[in-house]
């Protein structure tokens, strides 16, 4: 199924890159969600729909740079964390949004767990970990393309998502 | 179903002209060391090798060429890749590419002295920024036909690429084997690559709406 994705989304990316307006439609109805979900660690809701907006004005400027043998989620991705970052450094503000609304195939949902309270044990992560697992468990990034998003190496990224499971069964563990 | 805001779809319609795709980084990095390589080229045949060429050992001599290109190259292709977004090397790779080319600038000099031979000829540094500037005019243009995240850094790495690349044609050249020689008026032209490119990132930064 992620591989069916991952060709459907390249294939939509070469032709927006063609100048292709519906590719553009199609690919922002298939990526939004997540990146506003992923944009919300950031921000509040209202303003994590805005960067998603600027996210596809710099995806739209960057389009040159994707290339049909990458992956297109890390790319996008890897845009969308430097307009949150770039939003961060210049507004010295960071408002969360608590209200998540997982995806059907958030991995952390077999946990069968108030998502209120795993919201709230995953912030109480370190920001690293906060970022991989978020990526990892919600997004259902592999190792390989979270380092591709956040500039980490694989290795690292595979030990943040160990020591971040192993705290929130901790935190989890608690509350119940 | 998310649907496209029409504002947006709007303004990103009014730019939504066919575009190539960057070429892969294999073929940019070749064409900046091609040129690198050309302008070096240029200049041995102007200035001829070193005086004590015959006296040289010619492995040693040739692994300490071999690895300021080497270095070089190196931080060319990671300036190059830092320009496309999800391809950048690992930040502790880039790191440690970085802290080993401004390594190798000091220590290999001082491996290589012979004596203490005196700072001049200070010509050597205005020749490194002269035979830098080919490939490092290149590398900007490929870079910023990208989209560099890190400006700044993009920059900096692509400035002591195309200066250690440049340095390299320069140890082959200059017969001063001085230790200060080789640090100091070599060294200084490399880093002084290596600030006009975080210079230009830091303006381009400052400048582009994207950051």
């Amino acid at each position: 199924v992620e591989r069916a994705r991952d060709e459907e989304l390249r294939a939509l990316m070469v032709r927006y890159q063609q100048g292709d307006e519906d590719a553009l439609r199609d690919l922002y109805a298939r990526t939004s969600p997540g990146i506003q979900r992923y944009l919300s660690r950031w921000s509040d809701r209202t303003r994590a729909l805005d960067l998603t907006q600027e996210t596809f004005l710099q995806i739209h400027r960057a389009r040159r740079t994707y290339r049909p043998e990458m992956p297109v989620l890390p790319w996008i991705y890897a845009i969308a964390r430097h307009v949150a970052l770039q939003h961060v450094r210049t507004t010295g503000r960071r408002i969360v949004e608590e209200q998540v609304e997982f995806p059907p195939t958030a991995a952390l949902d077999v946990l069968v767990l108030e998502r209120h309270d795993l919201v709230a044990a995953i912030r109480r992560l370190p920001e690293d970990q906060q970022e991989t697992v978020w990526l990892a468990d919600i997004e259902g990034f592999t190792s390989g393309e979270i380092a591709r998003v956040t500039g980490a190496t694989e290795g690292t990224v595979r030990v943040r998502l160990h020591r971040a499971h192993a705290k929130l069964r901790e935190l989890l563990g608690e509350r119940k | 179903v998310s649907e496209i805001p029409q504002a947006l779809l709007e303004k990103l319609s009014q730019d939504l002209r066919p575009v190539r795709a960057v070429l892969p980084a294999r073929v940019r990095s070749a064409i900046v060391i091609l040129l690198g390589a050309f302008a070096a080229i240029v200049l041995l045949m102007r200035f001829g090798v070193r005086d004590d060429i015959a006296a040289q050992d010619t492995m040693r001599f040739s692994a300490f060429l071999l690895v300021r290109i080497a270095a070089g190259v190196t931080l060319i292709a990671l300036a190059l890749r830092e320009a496309i977004p999800s391809a950048a090397a690992p930040d502790r790779v880039r790191s440690s590419a970085l802290l080993i080319g401004l390594v190798l600038l000091v220590l290999l000099p001082l491996f290589f002295a012979t004596g203490d031979a005196p700072l001049a000829p200070m010509q050597c540094g205005v020749l490194i920024l002269a035979v830098s500037a080919l490939p490092f005019v290149a590398l900007m243009i490929l870079i910023y036909r990208a989209y560099p995240l890190r400006p700044v850094v993009t920059g900096l790495t692509a400035g002591l690429g195309s200066g250690l690349l440049a340095e390299a044609a320069l140890f082959a050249m200059c017969s001063n084997a001085g230790a200060m020689h080789g640090t100091v008026v070599h060294g200084s032209a490399v880093a002084i690559m290596g600030v006009i490119g975080a210079i230009i990132g830091y303006v381009t930064k400052r400048r582009s709406p994207a950051y």
